[in-house]
């Protein structure tokens, strides 16, 4: 006797429809999987076997065939386990006669028949969904993430048992409620108004993220640059629903969201510097997503930037630019998306007193040059605000008065991203910092005396052609975030103080 | 600049490779011979202190007897333009002869004024302020254009800013003179080698190490001596308590030359140096360039001045860029404590440190810091 049953499979954040079909003929007992499994597809024959019996149903004493179609793809994981067996038993004709189920399904199996939650089920539904399918009976742990997607039933199934009896038709699974998204009252660890002093690195952090910018903070150990980045997250604006399901979906994929259900915040991935290019820009044998991709619609935080491996900042830069990634591997290819706003923070000099009243720097000027050209300069280029943070003596600490909240900083954040997003309604990006060199020359033309300013600029600080269309954007942000409609030379001047490296290159 | 090798050369030549820097040393076995062929002589026959020598030097010695060893010396010297003085030689300087031990063979690269009418050596920390960098070049720069010989050691901080301020007298015939802690065919640090470049241009390298010789850290305390010898005084600019420049300005002492000490801002750490010397009676402090042409009663009118500092009228300024002026008049400030004193929006406090910057008025520094230009402006409170 012959059973399909419905599945699916992932690739990158894309997937396919897998077919599970079950041939059970007579002859020498055994169990075969075939269509490209891998090791954890091969390994469910055993939970299988147990799960069938412990579900109270009889593994077939017979030649089973188990065919994964198509057999060109590759399988992965254990998502396939809940298919197999009930493929099997249909085949063996124990949930009646002509089953013919309309749902998709996945799960891993426990030996006792037990469902087990998975990863990347969001992915699979949406994709599924697309493809037209409409009902999913998922493991119960997964099935909130996949109940915000709109227009489909979500059976969330807890057993084995319970899923044979829902088939056979004698207890229907009551299907997950859909759920609706809203926007969530977020908490953070740090706030803006915890922060004292640093008003100027505040200032950029909030023009940074209202436009979309790359900042990399410098400054001495204790100047507050690591926290000021933790507290960047609290002035990002809500994320919307499809925000949300993309980001959900990359992180569904390393399996992050089992049981969580849909990411509500916006991620803020700090990897130690110690990562190495695959792990922050995707790779592995499956072509994992990497840091920049979990990162995605976030922040993501390089502390010490200039200890990570050159080659490993070198991986940034296409990302950056293109706002997507694409993993090759051996044995897959995948393209994950990867728009997050880089902060980056590191020493002025490998002491890190540089600049510094309190302690004095004993780097040497070659050190320190040394130092700062680990970060070649394309990277750099594609940091559009770099921001010294001046030291913070003790007292001051404790006299400074506390900050604006993060909220207040976020209403002004959130106005600007909406100046931007109607400025930029037919020209096919959100953000001040996606702009190309025409749409620069559009929106971000100096009049005459910022012209001139901006020539002065360029000749002093000697800019690269590159620094100094960053600084047209940041100018555009900063007359977004003060609700101008022209900049003015004040916000070509203000933009000029954010090319703090530049500046330092300047001294005898 | 080819010398004529003769026996006599060619043995001090053979000598000071053996000895190296050890002016002492040399001398010693100088000192029992009326010349040095005869000491040649003495110890390729075998004489009695040539067993008492050190094994290291011994083969030195016998080393640089081998022919072709010295010839390739000088064909390398030729080939970089690097010449070689000593004592009684009448490009040897007059003021290093003077000393207890004169380097037995100087080599230079570049022209030496041998009998400058007047010496200063200028020393100071690696790492100075911005207090010792505008004073460096500005005694550098006023003493240069008096006539004076700067003399400075191409480090980092003091030395190159003495060296800069030198050079930036343009009519000075030979303003300055680098003395160095390793060959003179050597540039250390790298980061000055455009400044290596114009010293040879208008001054010269000298160094008492043999070429390709390179950077250890025993030479510097060595190297140090020649410095104050070379001057008439040494001047120290900013240093720490316990540093090489008093090593210098220690030297200068036991040669019986004056020390002159640029007075700090108590509690800076590069003050420590300078102020613990007048202090002690052992550096008597200068406030200007004069006081040192006086003290050694050849103040010569300075053939050019600095450009005059263009004078900015703070009427001339808008309201929030006068304030930011006046704070930064009383000492440099970071950009936290400005937005603090004046409460300006942060954009505009931006913006206007910005047009300041570019105006020429004010100085970014590093630390997010900011100064008045005070070589480039004067502000008048009008």
């Amino acid at each position: 006797m012959l059973s399909r049953i419905k599945s699916h499979g992932l690739n990158g954040i894309g997937g396919f429809a897998v077919q599970v079909e079950t041939d059970i003929a007579n002859g020498l007992p055994g169990f075969e999987i075939v269509g490209l499994p891998d090791a954890a597809v091969k390994e469910s024959r055993e939970r299988v076997r147990a799960a069938i019996k412990n579900a109270g149903y009889v593994f077939p004493a017979a030649r089973i065939t188990v065919n994964l179609a198509p057999a060109d793809m590759r399988k992965e994981g254990a998502v396939y386990d809940l298919p197999v067996a009930l493929s099997i038993l249909a085949a063996s004709g124990q949930l009646g006669a002509h089953v013919n189920p309309s749902f998709v399904t996945f799960g891993e199996l426990g030996l006792d028949g037990g469902v087990r939650a998975i990863a990347g089920t969001l992915p699979m539904v949406i994709d599924a969904f697309s493809k037209g399918e409409t009902i999913f009976a998922v493991p119960e742990g997964n099935a909130e993430e996949a109940a915000y997607v709109e227009g489909v039933t979500i059976l969330p199934v807890s057993t084995l048992a319970q899923l044979c009896e829902h088939v056979r038709g004698d207890t229907e699974i009551s299907k997950h409620p859909t759920e609706h998204w809203q926007g969530y009252e977020q908490r953070f660890a740090t706030d803006f108004s915890e922060i004292k002093g640093q008003q100027g690195a505040k200032r950029a952090a909030e023009i940074a993220i209202a436009g979309g910018h790359n900042i990399l903070l410098i400054g001495t150990p204790g100047a507050g640059k690591t926290m000021l980045a933790r507290a960047i997250p609290s002035i990002l604006p809500q994320l919307t629903y499809e925000e949300s399901l993309e980001i959900t979906k990359i992180h569904s994929i390393t399996g992050a969201t089992k049981g969580r259900g849909m990411i509500r915040e916006r991620p803020f991935r700090a990897p130690h510097h110690g990562a190495s290019s695959a792990a922050l820009v995707g790779g592995g044998n499956h072509a994992m997503p990497g840091e920049i991709s979990l990162s995605h619609y976030g922040v993501l935080f390089l502390d010490e930037l200039p200890e990570f491996q050159h080659n490993v900042l070198e991986a940034l830069r296409q990302p950056l630019e293109d706002g997507f990634i694409t993993v090759s591997r051996a044995a897959a290819t995948a393209t994950y998306p990867a728009e997050f706003v880089l902060v980056a923070a590191m020493n002025p000099c490998p002491c890190g007193n540089y600049g510094s009243k309190i302690h004095p720097c004993r780097c040497a000027k070659s050190q320190i040059e040394r130092y700062r050209g680990r970060i070649s300069g394309p990277l750099l280029d594609r940091i559009d605000i770099q921001i010294e943070m001046p030291e913070v003596g003790f007292l001051e600490l404790s006299e400074k008065a506390a900050g604006e909240p993060s909220s207040a900083v976020r209403a002004r954040v959130e106005a600007a991203r909406e100046a931007q997003r109607k400025r930029f309604a037919e020209d096919g990006i959100l953000l001040n910092a996606q702009m190309n060199a025409k749409l620069i020359k559009r929106y971000c033309a100096p009049d005459a005396a910022s012209e001139a300013l901006l020539a002065r600029a360029y000749a002093e600080l000697k800019l690269s052609a590159r620094a100094y269309q960053r600084i047209l954007k940041v100018a555009r942000t900063i007359a977004d975030v003060e609700g101008a409609e022209q900049i003015a030379l004040a916000h070509y001047a203000e933009a000029i103080q954010y090319r703090s490296l530049d500046q330092s290159g300047r001294e005898a | 600049m080819t010398r004529e090798i003769t026996e006599e050369i060619a043995a001090r030549l053979w000598l000071n490779y053996g000895t190296e820097y050890n002016a002492r040393l040399f001398q010693r076995i100088v000192s029992r011979y009326d010349s040095l062929a005869e000491t040649k002589n003495a110890f390729e026959n075998g004489a009695e202190w040539v067993s008492a020598l050190p094994e290291s030097i011994r083969a030195r010695l016998r080393e640089a007897r081998q022919t072709g060893v010295l010839e390739r010396l000088i064909e390398q010297m030729e080939k970089k333009n690097i010449c070689f003085t000593f004592p009684g030689d009448e490009r040897y300087p007059k003021l290093l002869s003077e000393i207890s031990d004169p380097p037995s063979v100087l080599y230079y690269i570049g022209k030496i004024e041998p009998d400058p009418e007047l010496s200063i050596a200028m020393i100071g920390s690696r790492h100075p302020s911005k207090y010792g960098v505008e004073v460096a070049k500005r005694f550098g720069y006023e003493l240069a254009c008096a006539g004076a010989l700067v003399v400075s050691g191409l480090a980092e901080g003091i030395d190159a800013c003495a060296a800069r301020g030198a050079l930036d007298a343009k009519h000075a015939i030979c303003p300055t003179l680098a003395v160095l802690g390793c060959g003179v065919d050597v540039v250390y640090p790298a980061s000055n080698r455009i400044l290596y470049e114009e010293i040879i241009e208008r001054g010269a390298v000298v160094s008492e190490f043999l070429p390709g010789a390179r950077v250890e850290r025993y030479h510097f305390p060595i190297r140090n001596r020649v410095m104050s010898g070379l001057a008439h005084g040494t001047l120290v600019v900013e240093a720490a308590e316990r540093s090489g420049t008093s090593i210098t300005a220690g030297y200068a002492h036991d040669q019986g030359r004056d020390v002159f000490a640029v007075p700090g801002r108590i509690g800076d750490e590069m003050s420590a140096g300078p102020n613990g010397m007048i202090a002690r009676g052992e550096a008597k402090p200068v406030f200007s360039p004069e006081e040192i042409l006086c003290e050694f009663s050849c103040l010569h009118v300075p053939a050019e001045t600095r450009p005059p500092a263009n004078i900015v009228l703070l009427s001339s300024l808008g309201e929030e860029q006068r304030a930011i002026c006046r704070l930064l008049k009383n000492g440099e400030m970071s950009f936290d404590e400005l937005c603090d004193s004046l409460a300006l929006p942060i954009g505009s406090m931006n913006a206007n440190l910005t047009e300041l910057q570019f105006s020429g008025i004010i100085q970014g520094l590093p630390g997010r810091r900011y100064c008045i230009d005070t070589d480039r402006v004067k502000l008048k409170d009008i």
